[in-house]
This record gives structure tokens, sequence and C-alpha cells, in this order.
């Protein structure tokens, strides 16, 4: 199962620019979405950042083509597509990447039985593991190079600059390790994604605290007895003390993690309850607001309803909304991490690609990209080094999303309203036949 | 034609009597009524208006009440010749093809639910044509038999075989209500589950409540609303209609009152209604009898001989074709592990070309689960091991590793492996047991019990000749291993599996 991952951070200034003049049509139009609201218009983090070498053309040169030459199936792909080697040199010389074929992200499921297909694995590296519960996950080999770019990328997103201190609705990372550990497959160790995230951002944190546990005793206890690890959720009153303490210290918090993990402590605090202001960051990943998330189920979650809240027990003024919460879509088959602040006229968290991928909304069926409305989410993203270990670097994901802004050339500067592709999953008959992900846990 | 049957003509108990079949002939609105549920809800698929019966919460333990008086009234009165004659009458009247209210039935399901007409015709309605015809004396003769040896009894059309041993403590008892939780919308047997509460030999007969899957199932009703004409007094003993599953206003009082319950669906849902089933807080003891029917894998099994002569592999794959492409792969029968001996390389790119052929020629997949098709194709075009049919009507994934396949997707999309002989692949599929249904086998004349002995006992319920997967025989055969009519009263620990052919000569 896919992972999306929220996190929080800033985008470093310091990163590259691609040739972006060279795109075909540099002018921004603004999509349908948003034609009422010509205010919303998000810096893209492209805007903001200088060029740096290697830039992101050179890298995507550099990765499009070892993906060519390692990946038979990636190579099947292109034929299918009729485009040779040259011409996927051509596309990123053009800068129309939108037209390097798509692996979608569901061939990196274990079901589908393409690991080896996918996966370069007389590469050095781990798997890449989505934190799926569905008993599906994603598996995708991921170079050491790689795996530290996304866990720093993490670090950055997940923990806001200057902020000591860190609490993670999240499990810990001994709870992470051990789903790891089970994880790993034809001799490879695997890690999960979310515990890139946390490791990247623990790193970033003085401290670190994380609201879900092993109950030590008590799993000690049940070991001998056969039965399931004993989980221990921090107390309200525990979350209380750890806000509180940063608060008098007047050291900036970052809060992030798993909105469904989240949720519950709102219902345990006033309004009021505490006054980060400024020093508060709220930064969520993992989707989850329909109330699930693999086998961790909650109320559903009105998003205006749910920033308003946060807002108002964190004491996070209605001003710093567009700059201290946010969301992060990411997914465990692509090394993208895409933030999204939260955007009062949208009522939703707008999303703006950083300078180290681009994103198209493009039409479902013929893949070409939209300049305005919904469509499915085609991610080009580079390695960190130019040889990825996965043939990841341009991936279609089966989710929708909303454009807000996007360039003539149909690179999205800015987009919204993320949900499930639908169509994807719906069946007209409805039978007794089994389905893998139906059953899982049987 | 029923009271010309000698019944006597009992008053209906119910202000207006059952109600008669709808007329569904290009029919723009067509209502679907019970005679105990008055509320109705309405749906809109493909131009028709449907209205459905709707469960309440308010009248629901009076209904259950007025269900269970009227059945002890009716099977007081009929005999048992008298039932089975009504019930022939009935699964003659679907099983003739050429009548053109069958073909009009035909026609409204094939709008609703969008399967292609050939399924419909082969596997949906015509289920029914061995039972309309089966000899009366021979109904449930083969299953004693079986409960009293453990070799294989050679019933009308096939072999018959227990596995297991029984529990010395298992009582008969007669429920008084049967609920079945019905699950799906394919075609066919899940009209049929009414019969399971009907009286046997022993006498009997329970009332039975029937709750649809959703409104767009519309087989269970139609068959119903037929039955009310050529069966009335039985149709009275069941009620049917629509509930949210899982909607506890309706259902705890439901349970709450079942003395044996018939959940078919995921194994999520067997086990929450079973939960609460036999919450003794609801209810007083004995808990319920529980018969469970989860999601299941079919698989297939094609012997040396139908793999590498000619006409007889093209037979073969004929018949595979037909059976994976039954109501788009989403039944538990359609054969999803395909066993080869021989050169299964070559004989998965001729069942690609064969799924192809009928997809455009005979049974187009359901526009609905195209999205599958297209899914499927986007992760599959690059991979050498997968095998695209034509316009992405199927997919065959090729595998050189003999193991028990369990598919991500319900499609016609299945995987073709190199086989041992029939002991070995049966050991294969011994590890997949719990999901294990129907097994298709290609097999040498010789080999048709050994196969009905290895699959059975490896946890497949039906060894079917190729093409005739979804063709189940209620009288001979089980389903998911029991026969559910005989398990309802009497909670046997023994399960069964069953051939529905002797020889090759019955179906080459």
């Amino acid at each position: 199962m896919d992972m999306r991952q929220s996190t929080a951070g800033t985008v470093s200034a310091t990163q590259s620019v691609p040739a972006a003049a060279s795109l075909p049509g540099s002018a921004s139009v603004t999509g349908q979405a948003t034609a009422a609201s010509p205010s919303i218009r998000a810096a893209s983090a492209r805007d903001r950042a200088p060029a740096l070498a290697p830039g992101f053309r050179e890298l995507l040169r550099a990765s499009i083509l070892h993906q060519y030459d390692r990946f038979d199936y990636y190579r099947r792909l292109c034929t299918h597509g009729n485009l040779a080697r040259r011409d996927l040199e051509s596309i990123v010389t053009d800068g129309a990447y939108y037209r390097l074929p798509s692996v979608v992200s569901t061939a990196f499921k274990l079901s589908k039985g393409l690991i080896e297909d996918l996966n370069d694995l007389s590469a050095q590296g781990v798997f890449q593991v989505s934190s799926s519960t569905s008993g599906d996950p994603s598996y995708v080999l991921t170079s050491p190079d790689d795996l530290a770019a996304v866990t720093a990328r993490y670090g950055r997103t997940f923990v806001a600059p200057g902020s000591t201190v860190g609490l993670a609705f999240a499990p810990a990372l001994r709870i992470l390790r051990a789903l790891s550990r089970k994880a790993a497959r034809v001799g490879r160790k695997a890690v999960l994604r979310m515990q890139l995230a946390l490791e990247g951002g623990s790193r970033k944190v003085d401290e670190m605290h994380v609201t879900v546990d092993i109950d030590l005793p008590g799993t000690l206890r049940n070991r001998l007895l056969g039965r399931p690890p004993v989980i221990d959720k921090m107390p309200s009153a525990a979350v209380g003390s750890v806000i509180r303490a940063a608060e008098a210290r007047g050291s900036d918090i970052s809060l992030g993690g798993l909105t469904l993990l989240l949720n519950p402590y709102l219902a345990d605090f006033r309004d009021g309850e505490f006054s980060l202001h400024g020093k508060g960051h709220v930064a969520f990943s993992g989707g989850g607001y329909s109330g699930a998330k693999g086998s961790i189920r909650g109320e559903k979650i009105d998003k205006p309803a749910f920033v308003e809240r946060l807002s108002s027990v964190f004491g996070i003024d209605p001003a710093l909304r567009r700059t201290n919460i946010k969301d992060v879509y990411s997914f465990t088959e692509s090394p993208a991490q895409v933030e999204g602040y939260w955007e009062p006229d949208l009522g939703d968290f707008l999303f703006s690609p950083s300078e180290d991928c681009r994103v198209y909304i493009v039409d479902p069926e013929t893949e070409l990209p939209l300049r305005s409305g919904r469509g499915l989410i085609k991610v080009v993203a580079p390695g960190a080094a130019g040889c990825p270990a996965a043939a990841n670097v341009s991936v279609l994901q089966f989710d929708t999303a909303e454009i807000v802004q996007a360039s003539a050339g149909g690179e999205v500067e800015s987009f919204s309203r993320i949900a499930r592709y639908r169509a994807a999953g719906v069946s007209g008959t409805e039978g007794c036949a089994f389905k893998a992900a139906e059953i899982a846990g049987v | 034609m029923f009271k010309e049957a000698s019944v006597p003509a009992l008053p209906s108990a119910l202000p207006s009597g059952p109600p008669s079949a709808p007329d569904v002939r290009g029919a723009a609105r067509v209502v679907l009524e019970d005679p105990y549920v008055k509320s109705m809800t309405s749906e809109t698929a493909a131009g028709v208006e449907l209205r459905f019966p709707v469960f309440e919460l308010a009248p629901i333990r009076s209904l259950v009440r007025l269900l269970r008086l009227r059945a002890d009234d009716v099977f007081s009165r009929l005999a048992l010749p008298e039932i089975e004659a009504a019930m022939d009458r009935l699964d003659s009247h679907f099983a003739d093809l050429s009548n053109p209210e069958v073909r009009a039935v035909v026609d409204l399901v094939q709008r609703v639910d969008g399967f292609s007409r050939h399924d419909i015709e082969r596997f949906g309605l015509g289920i029914f044509s061995p039972l309309a015809t089966y000899d009366r004396g021979l109904r449930g003769r083969f299953v004693e038999v079986a409960f009293r040896t453990r070799r294989p009894v050679e019933t009308v059309f096939g072999h018959l075989k227990r596995f297991g041993a029984n529990t010395p403590f298992a009582k008969w008892r007669e429920p008084g209500l049967l609920t079945h939780f019905v699950s799906g919308n394919v075609v066919g047997y899940s009209a049929i589950l009414a019969r399971i509460g009907l009286p046997v030999r022993r006498g009997g007969g329970a009332a039975q409540i029937i709750k649809l899957p959703s409104t767009s199932a519309v087989f269970p009703m139609i068959y119903l609303a037929k039955m009310a004409e050529l069966a009335p007094l039985l149709r009275e003993t069941m009620a049917c209609g629509y509930w949210k599953g899982g909607d506890p206003g309706v259902e705890d009082p439901v349970l709450a009152e079942s003395d044996a319950v018939n959940v078919l669906g995921s194994e999520a849902t067997i086990r929450e209604v079973g939960r609460r089933a036999r919450d003794r807080r609801r209810r007083p003891l004995p808990p319920p009898n529980i018969l469970a029917h989860g999601q299941k894998v079919g698989a297939a099994y094609v012997g040396r001989k139908f793999a590498e002569v000619p006409e007889l592999r093209a037979r073969a794959i004929e018949g595979l074709v037909c059976d994976i492409s039954a109501f788009d792969g989403a039944a538990c029968y359609c054969p999803k592990n395909i066993y080869v001996q021989g050169d299964h390389r070559a004989f998965a790119e001729e069942l690609a070309e064969g799924l192809g052929r009928f997809a455009r020629d005979v049974s187009p997949v359901n526009e609905a689960v195209r999205p599958v098709g297209r899914g499927l194709e986007r992760v599959f075009t690059g991979s050498a091991k997968v095998l695209p049919c034509e316009g992405g009507s199927a997919f065959v994934r090729v595998s050189d590793r003999t193991e028990f396949w369990l598919p991500d997707e319900t499609y016609r999309y299945v995987q073709v492996m190199p086989a041992g002989n029939i002991g070995s692949t049966a050991a294969v599929m011994r590890g997949a047991r719990p999901f294990l249904q129907t097994v298709v086998a290609a097999v040498r004349d010789g080999e048709v019990v050994e196969a009905l002995v290895s699959f059975g006992g490896a946890g497949a319920s039906n060894i079917h000749y190729p093409g005739s997967a979804p063709l189940l025989n209620v009288y001979e055969e089980p389903h998911d291993g029991d026969f559910d009519v005989v398990k309802v009263r009497y909670p046997y620990q023994a399960r069964f599996a069953a051939t529905n052919f002797k020889r090759n000569a019955d179906w080459l």
C-alpha cells in the first residue's frame, strides 16, 4: 500500500533551479480551482531557490538514462510508447518531462510480482517499504545516497528551523525498526518509509518524543504467552507536559506525524490550552483524513475544522496557519516530498513542488498533462546521485489532485484537494472471489 | 399451478398476499416487493428505476414474529413432495431460456449489472438446469451415504467424498428462523439460498430472512417474485430486502432471533456477524448455528495429455477460457492458478489468445470493471512475465515457479505455472487450504477419482471439468466443502468434495 507522509519543515534556499527558461512556455496559468481566488498563488520553491550544480536537468538525464539501461521493464515501457534512448535524452533537453513514460506506483506492490523487474538487485541499497498494513506493501530498492537524501529531506520537512523539541504522533523508532526487520526480502534489509521520516526528524532536534511505544513489561509477559505486543499510548497529560516544557523554555516545537493519532488528543485539551504562537509548527502526513489509515481507525477528519482546532488548542494565530501548519504529500515509490501549507481561501492545503521534483496533473486515460482541473498525479524526481536502484524516476500515482497553478507546459506549480483515484479500484461486479488485500491479517 | 398439486388453498396471513412477479420486459421501472417488508427505496441503474424493500428498525420484531408463525403454519400443511414439485417448476421456469419472460430477466440483469449475456445465460440462470430435472428420489441420498463412508461415493454426475471425521456431539436441530447475509451480485447461487431452509426428509422447515447485499443485486428478488407465482405459500415463509450491513438497529434483533445464520462475504464480515450472533447479552442459549462462506480462489490442473495433444488442449483451453472469464473473474469458482504439466509457456500463450478472442466475440468485459483492466495494463505493459490479452480484456501471468498465487485483483487474470503430478500439485494447493474452492481438472479418465481424493484433500470443494466451474449441483456437490441444507440443522465437523464428471466422455 502506498504511503503518503506529511512532514514539516522548510525549503532549503540553496538547492538547485532547473533550466526553467528552456521549458516550453514559462508563463503561469491559473487553474479553474482558484479562478475565483486570485490571491492564492504559492511562491514555488523553484522561484525562491538559486541555481546549484548539478542541476535538476542533469540529474534527471543521468537518472532516466541509467533507468533505461538497467531495467528491461522500463525499456519495454518506452518501446510501447515508441521512445528510444535518444528520445529520452531529447525529452530531458527540451524540458518536456511529462513525456517521460511513468511506472505506475502500484507496480511496486508485492502482489504484482515485479520486485525483480523494478529493482536493480545488483546495486547496493535497502528496500524502502511502505508502512502498509494491508498486507501488500510496495518495495523500492534505494541506494545509500538516495536513502540519505530522503532521510535528510524528511528532517528538513518535519522539523522547522530553530526547533529544538519534536513531538511525533507516530510509533516509536523501536517499533518501526522491528517492523522494518520483518519486512526484509530476497536477502535485502528493508526500512519503512515512516522510519526514515522519524529518523530524519529526530536528527534535527535535541529531544524527540513519540506518542506510541511498546509497553515492555506487558510485551514480555505476552510474548511468553504467545500473544501480541502491548502498545503504550502517551497520556494526554504527558503530551501536555512536553508542550508546556517547551513553551516554558521558549523553545520552538515541531509537532507532526499521523493525523489519526493526533486527532483524539485534541478532544482532551481546551481552546487556548497552549500559547505557542510562532514557536509552534505543525506538520502532518499519511493522509487518514477519511478516518482510516492502514489498521488505524478514527473519526473522519474535516480539514478546516481540524486546522481550526489545532490552531486554537496550540495557540497558533490564524495569520500563522499559512506558514506554520502544513501537510506533506509523498509516497514510498518516489523520493519526492511535496509540502503544502494551509490555505484558508481553499479550505485545504496548497501544495508546491520543490526544486528537486516536477509534478504534473495528468488526464487519467491519456496521461497528458492538464492545465486546469483534476487528474492523476505524476511525479518526476531523479535519484540523488543520478543512479537510482529502482525504476522510480517517473511515477504515476493513483491519487488525484486539483490544479491551482500550472505553467503553459503543464508543470504544476501548486495543487490541492488530493484524493484517491476511485476508478482504480471500483468494480461493477461484486463477487465472492478472493482478493489479497481484502483479507489481510487472516 | 401450486394449488393444482392438491395443496390445500391456505388463505394468506398477510393483508395483501405475496406480491406477483413484475413484468421486466423493457421496463423503465421495476418494482420488487416483499410481503413483509413494506418500506421501499429506489435506485436507478442503466436507466432502470429499481424499487426494493428495505428493512427498518421499528417493525422488525413484529415482522419476525409474523414470519415465524406463517412459516410454521405453511410447513405444517405442505408435504415434501408438493414442495419439491413446486420448486422444480420454479427451476424449470428459469432453465428455459427460450421463454420470453426469462429472456427479459437476462436482459434486465445485463442492463443493471453489466455482466455479459453469455455469462448470465450459461452460468447465472443456467445453474438451475441440472437441478430442475434431478431425480427427486436421489436428493440427499448420496450425502447420507458419504456420511457413512470415507470411500468416494458414485453420484449421478460424478463422485462425492467425505474428508475428516464427524463429531459425535453434533445434534440435529431444526432452526425456526434462518437468516442469510448474501454478498455480491454474481447471479446464481445467491438466489437458491432460499432452498436451505425448506423442509427436508425429516420434515421441519424454517422461516427465512434474506438480506440483500445491495440494491443492485436484482436476481434474488426476481427469483422470489416468480416463487410468489409458482409457490406462493413457500414465498410467504421468507422475507427479503436490504439493510445496510452492520446496522445494529436491524441486525441485532434479527441475529438475536435467528437459530441459524448463513453468512457469505469477506472474512471481516463473517467474523463480525458471527461475533454479534453469539453475543449472549443479546440472546438466550443455545447460540445460533453459523454457516460461513468466505471469499475463495479457484484453480485448474491440466494433465500432460491435455497440455500436449492439440485437440484436447484446444478443448481444455476453450473450457478454461469460459471459467476464467465468468463474471469477469469475480466469482470464487473462477480459476486463478493454472497448473500445467508440460510446456506451460506455450499453454499460457494459447490461453491468452483464447481469452482475448472470447472477450471480443462472446463475452465482453463488463464496462464497470474496465478500469481494473486498465490498471493492470499500466502495471504490466513493461513486464515480460505477463501476457496481456486483446484490449486489456484479460491477463495471463507466467511463472516458472509452482506456487499458490493469491490474486491482487478480481478480473480475468490468472497465473500459469508448471505442474508435477496430481499429488505434488495438490500439496502446493494445500498451503492455501482456507481459500481454495473449485479445481478445474483436465486429466485422464483413470485420474478423475485421484483428482477428487488429492485436490479434495488439499481443501478444494468442487472438482469440475473445463467449462463447468460455475455449475454447482446442490444435490450432490458441497458448497465450500459443506452441504448447507444439512449443516444448518446438524453442525457436523467433516467436509466434502465432489466431481461433476466421471470420465472425459461426459464433457468432450
